[in-house]
């Protein structure tokens, strides 16, 4: 079964992988705002918006 | 069954093959969003025995590091590692130390003496890099002075503090590409060439992964590169000069999800491999 979820910036449907886990950033195709796994609960996910690269991310 | 805790920030598709390899290899994962801890030494009790430091924010994953080492669990890589590597300054002073090539750099606060180090490196163009930093971001090829005194104002005004220390690079010419060496436990396990048309050859700015061969003169300077810093899990990034091979720089949280592929090895499991490793020993 697909898992989806609901952009919280545009409502449209985000598709997620199956192995999808906490804290993941995943993109909503119709908006293109990245967001971030914050609680699967049950099958259900809530996203919340991604935060913003920050001078000290990398590898 | 061994429990290896991933401290992590946010999870990329790199955490999600260490989290197959490790089911692959038989041991239990703690996921640890560190954003989420409360590092009192009086109150944690950890969930895992040996911990894997995979954050993407480079001070939260040392501020981590160091603390469950002062509690006794070992980290990989370990403090001392990360303190070199996530310096570009401390990594060419180290690489310098140990008389492993490396381009020509110098560190200066002010544009005089900016001036006078590039005179020293052989003039214009330079480098100019954060010694804090990733990806390919807030690299500067500078050609002439009026360039460097732009940049340099610019960093000056609107810089965090870590910028107003300018760490300069000799320019070094490349053939279009340059090597990403991967090295665990001081050895060379595989390697891709980055091909990309701009001089920035990052896989993060648009350069292209392809499987390079691991030659003798790879593996001897990476060994030579991983043992200078202190060793653990690396990526090297090396450019080929008329000269020889020289390390560029030496990155210790790596990415790896685009060179499984082209190298056709599973680098996640030797990570695993390597962590099962240093916590039987």
């Amino acid at each position: 079964m697909q898992l989806t979820s609901q952009c919280i910036v545009c409502d449209a449907d985000v598709q997620l992988p199956k192995d999808v886990q906490i804290s993941e950033i995943v993109s909503c195709l119709e908006c293109k705002t990245n967001l971030v796994v914050e609680r699967i609960n049950e099958m259900k996910i809530a996203l919340s918006k991604a935060p913003a690269v920050e001078e000290d991310w990398g590898e | 069954m061994l429990t290896l805790g991933i401290l992590h920030s946010t999870i990329r598709a790199d955490e999600k093959l260490l989290i197959e390899a490790a089911e692959k290899n038989k041991i239990r994962v703690s996921l640890i969003d560190v954003r989420n801890e409360l590092f009192n030494p009086q109150t944690y009790k950890p969930t895992f025995d040996i911990a894997l430091e995979r954050c993407i924010s480079t001070i939260k994953g040392m501020y981590a590091t160091q603390f469950l080492e002062s509690t006794g669990i070992s980290v990989i890589n370990c403090s001392k590692v990360a303190a070199v590597c996530e310096d570009k300054f401390l990594t060419s002073l180290a690489l310098e130390k140990a008389r492993v090539p490396t381009p020509k750099f110098a560190l200066v606060f002010t544009l005089e003496q900016a001036i006078k180090a590039i005179e020293q490196l052989g003039g214009f163009p330079v480098v100019v890099k954060p010694n804090l930093g990733s990806w390919g971001r807030l690299l500067a090829k500078i050609n002439d002075m009026d360039a460097l005194e732009a940049i340099l104002e610019h960093k000056d005004v609107l810089g965090s503090p870590q910028q107003k220390a300018f760490y300069f690079q000799q320019y070094i010419k490349k053939p279009g590409r340059d090597i990403r060496v991967f090295t665990i436990d001081g050895r060379a396990i595989c390697a891709i060439y980055r091909d990309s048309t701009h001089w920035i050859t990052n896989t993060a700015r648009g350069g292209v992964a392809t499987n390079c061969l691991v030659t003798k003169e790879i593996s001897a300077i990476s060994q030579n590169a991983a043992k200078a810093v202190g060793g653990g899990i690396l990526a090297m990034d090396i450019f080929e000069t008329k000269e020889g091979l020289t390390i560029n720089e030496i990155n210790h949280t790596m990415e790896f999800k685009n060179s499984e592929k082209p190298t056709n090895v599973s680098i996640s499991g030797e990570i695993i491999k390597y962590c099962i490793k240093v916590f039987r020993s």
